[in-house]
């Protein structure tokens, strides 16, 4: 009986403990360092914010360098009043009404996609103004 | 020691192949897992953080859900759905609980009856329906382990397209809820189903699972 009582408290813990509670401070201190940065006009600050797929992607679409691209985006946001986290990536949603994808890479956590909002269709990704 | 590792060779058997096959699905699980984070250029975990998050959990707790429902609903059925000629099945005039006397329950009880079959009342009855309701609890409660952690592998896949995460209840009416359930449980299925039916007229020498090799195929519910 003991054993039957341990095994299903093994399954419940096991369920419960895995269920993505990561460092998410790091996820919200990378978005709100970012637009920080965009709002203080510091393009090298907001680049190194991003992760590098997004870094890469920004400075093929708008053929710039980063630190210039960056602060010709259109964000909106000081601070973060949600987030989710799940395992290495998180959503932060800012008061300005962005919301920001960021992820858990070898550098820290990194943001993958800003200046986002929800598109109508509830399966579409967000619409995203920079994204990897 | 060999006495007790004769008499319970079977459990031990399946015990020590179940924590193999564990472990190993979950080396191979961790890999797979970081193997995905290097092709999104995401930070790779270590095995202990794998065995404590969500996409370990869930890989496990969908097949453990699935097992248990198998056996749950074998349990319940093999009382009224019979087999004919199946080893699995009971004679073709026995459906249904039996009596008390078959099931040798209160006064009908032997010496060494469990006590709680011998002593009548709420406990035999419990006593009477207690592998159901261990199988069933530890289907329900690892079906509601598969479902927190499934939402949060899933979630975690939705973050990295850029979508919102779903709530509990939308996740319980997710695609991916009911793929995971559902590809389990046809198998268990078609497995249970298989086993009925192979052993009406295949045999394997020596076990209880089957007839004897020479006995009838017409002959139900004995056993080798």
């Amino acid at each position: 009986m003991k054993a039957k009582v341990a095994l299903l408290g093994g399954i419940v813990g096991l369920a419960l403990c895995g269920c993505g509670a990561n460092d998410t401070n790091g996820a919200i201190e990378a978005a709100e360092r970012l637009y920080s940065a965009f709002a203080a006009k510091d393009g090298a600050a907001a680049c190194e914010q991003l992760s590098d797929a997004t870094r890469e992607q920004l400075v093929k679409d708008e053929g710039k360098p980063c630190e210039q691209a960056v602060l010709e985006l259109k964000l909106s946001g000081k601070r973060a009043i949600g987030e989710q986290s799940y395992l290495s990536d998180a959503k932060v949603d800012l008061d300005g009404g962005d919301s920001v994808f960021v992820e858990e890479t070898p550098d820290g956590w990194r943001v993958d996609a800003a200046g986002c909002k929800p598109v109508d269709e509830q399966e579409a990704p967000y619409d995203c103004e920079v994204e990897s | 020691m060999k006495r007790f590792l004769r008499d319970n060779g079977l459990s031990i058997f399946f015990l020590a192949i179940f924590l193999l096959a564990l472990g190993f699905q979950s080396l191979a699980g961790w890999q797979d897992f970081n193997n995905d984070q290097l092709r999104h250029e995401s930070q790779t975990i270590g095995y202990g953080r794998y065995l404590l998050s969500s996409e370990f959990g869930v890989a496990m707790l969908e097949n453990w859900q699935s097992e248990y429902l198998q056996f749950a609903l074998y349990l319940t059925a093999t009382v009224w759905f019979l087999q004919r000629g199946s080893p699995e099945s009971k004679e073709l005039d026995n459906a249904g609980r039996e009596s008390d006397k078959e099931q040798k329950i209160g006064r009908h009880a032997d010496d060494d009856s469990p006590l709680w079959a011998r002593v009548g009342g709420l406990r035999t009855r419990a006593y009477s329906n207690s592998l159901l309701i261990v199988m069933g609890t530890i289907w329900l409660l690892s079906w509601l382990g598969q479902s927190i952690t499934g939402r949060v592998a899933y979630n975690a896949e939705r973050l990295e397209h850029h979508q919102s995460g779903l709530d509990y209840g939308q996740y319980l009416g997710s695609a991916d809820f009911w793929e995971r359930t559902l590809q389990n449980w046809q198998s268990e299925f078609l497995a249970v189903g298989s086993m009925a039916i192979l052993a009406v007229y295949l045999r394997q020498r020596g076990s209880p699972e089957s007839k004897p090799v020479g006995e009838a195929h017409s002959h139900t519910g004995v056993t080798g």
